[in-house]
């Protein structure tokens, strides 16, 4: 447990000496070794979010949002795999029975299980109420599930799918595991982005779950387990993204001041700085908000579910833009194969569109503002 | 402590939709003014501030439709727990 980074300079040295240095490699193979996974676990990641009764390490939230904006400044896949993981363990841990609670948290806290998450089918993305995947109840209080789920993170090395069905009495939580009968995984290829992420397309057929399957209350998922959940993957993903604003800006001023004519280097031009300003005041900003975010979690605050949606949506949309402001920087260099910059320029857009895309984002927020502007 | 339950919740619900009028009895769901992000805030609001953790089986719909419903919900949680 010593051995365990428990701080931002920390998880900043081992993401530094472990990670990084890999990433271009994990896109380029799209996928993460083994020997990555089994480290992130000694280093206590994989259960960073659950409490050390059930093995994990125990982080605030503020500290697990720490963890992984660097992870996400090394690697937008890990970081991917590690927020999935993340909102399978929370869900487990708050809305979990005691019998999956002992029998899931120990192995999702030492990452021996991997959790993904399947909500999206092909007619349900942004509107995750028309699920059509369904949990029908037997005689004997088991279930047979049926349904096709869409680009599940990690969903090519989960043990343990946390999978939306329609039940007689609505949408309902189920924890599946990846042998049970009937489960189907085949991997996707070549995304845009975070091509790490060993992405699948789950297929349920036929599969009977026991009674003990159903996670939650029966029926109420939609405001309860999903948005519960969703909430802790959108504030892992705003996190992650200030992670990449960061890496843009590092990899952006330090090619400028090495690169350029002999009168003149980069860093010397107006545009250039103008771009690394905007870089370096976004980061500044979508860190700041992440943590009020992390704050209002640890504090139990109901503002934190809209904090976070505003998080995510600002840091999103300014890591997209600052990705691509470092690819212009870094010129041909920026495009080149298993370059930095045209890594983050696609991971970062692909965080515009989970996790509640950058226009729901749109639409939700000023809901609110409508909701909070007395007439 | 339990009689300050109900006027607790409408003035979160107040606070919350300062352009509405919420009586006791109306229907959050039905009304439309609940949406599933705002269910989850009043779900927090009330395990924060009435210090419960509301069972699976008391969450669903019909618990947190009113102020009404939600009253008695606090109200059986908080008894139950000084039964202990
Ligand atoms: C790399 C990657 C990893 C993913 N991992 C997971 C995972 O682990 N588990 C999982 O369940 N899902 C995952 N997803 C799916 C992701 O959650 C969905 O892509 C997302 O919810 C958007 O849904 P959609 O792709 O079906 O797009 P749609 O909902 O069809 O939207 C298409 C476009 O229309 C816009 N749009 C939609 N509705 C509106 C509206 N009302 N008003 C205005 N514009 C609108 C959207 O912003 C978007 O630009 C992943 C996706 C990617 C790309």
């Amino acid at each position: 447990m010593s051995d365990r980074p428990h701080g931002r300079e920390e998880f900043r040295a081992a993401v530094d000496a472990e990670i990084a240095p890999r990433a271009a490699r994990f896109d380029r193979d799209q996928s993460i070794p083994g020997d990555v996974l089994r480290r992130m676990g000694e280093l206590g990641w994989w259960g960073a979010i659950l409490p050390p009764e059930t093995g994990g390490a125990g982080m605030d939230m503020v500290t697990l949002g720490e963890l992984h904006e660097e992870v996400g400044r090394g690697c937008s896949s890990v970081r991917s795999l590690l927020t999935v993981h993340s909102m399978v363990s929370y869900a487990v841990s708050r809305w979990g029975s005691d019998e999956q609670r002992a029998r899931w948290l120990p192995r999702l806290a030492r990452g021996e299980t991997i959790g993904a998450f399947c909500l999206t089918e092909q007619r349900a993305g942004s509107d995750v109420a028309n699920i059509a995947a369904t949990a029908v109840r037997q005689d004997d209080g088991s279930y047979v599930l049926d349904g096709g789920k869409r680009w599940t993170t990690g969903g090519q090395i989960a043990g343990l799918l946390l999978v939306f069905a329609r039940t007689g009495r609505g949408i309902s939580a189920f924890l599946v595991e990846r042998d049970t009968p009937g489960v189907e995984v085949r991997p996707v290829h070549d995304m845009l982005g975070t091509r790490g992420s060993m992405l699948a397309e789950i297929d349920f057929r036929d599969c009977r779950l026991g009674p003990g399957a159903l996670l939650g209350p029966d029926g109420f998922a939609l405001a309860t387990v999903v948005t519960g959940v969703l909430d802790i993957g959108r504030y892992s993903v705003a996190c992650g993204c200030v992670g990449i604003l960061q890496a843009c800006l590092e990899a952006g001023a330090r090619f400028t001041a090495e690169k350029g004519t002999r009168t003149q280097p980069l860093s010397e031009h107006q545009l250039i700085r103008q771009m690394l300003t905007q870089t370096v005041t976004d980061v500044t900003a979508a860190r700041l908000l992440c943590r009020q975010a992390g704050e209002l979690k640890d504090r139990q605050d109901p503002q934190t579910i809209m904090a976070t949606w505003i998080a995510k949506y600002f840091a999103s949309t300014a890591a997209a833009r600052a990705a691509s402001d470092a690819v212009q920087i870094h010129g041909a260099a920026g495009c080149a194969p298993d370059h930095p910059a045209q890594r983050y320029y696609r991971d970062a857009k692909v965080m515009e569109i989970i996790e509640g895309s950058t226009q729901i984002q749109q639409i939700k927020i000023a809901e609110e503002a409508y909701r909070w502007t007395a007439r | 402590m339990t009689a300050a339950v109900g006027p607790e919740i409408a003035k979160f619900l107040a606070g919350s939709f300062p352009n509405l009028d919420i009586g006791d009895d109306d229907d959050l769901f039905d009304g439309g003014i609940a949406n599933s992000l705002f269910t989850i805030q009043l779900i927090m609001f009330v395990e924060k501030r009435f210090a419960v953790q509301i069972p699976n089986e008391d969450l669903e719909l019909d618990n947190f439709r009113t102020v009404t419903a939600m009253t008695k919900l606090v109200e059986r949680l908080t008894q139950a727990r000084s039964d202990v």
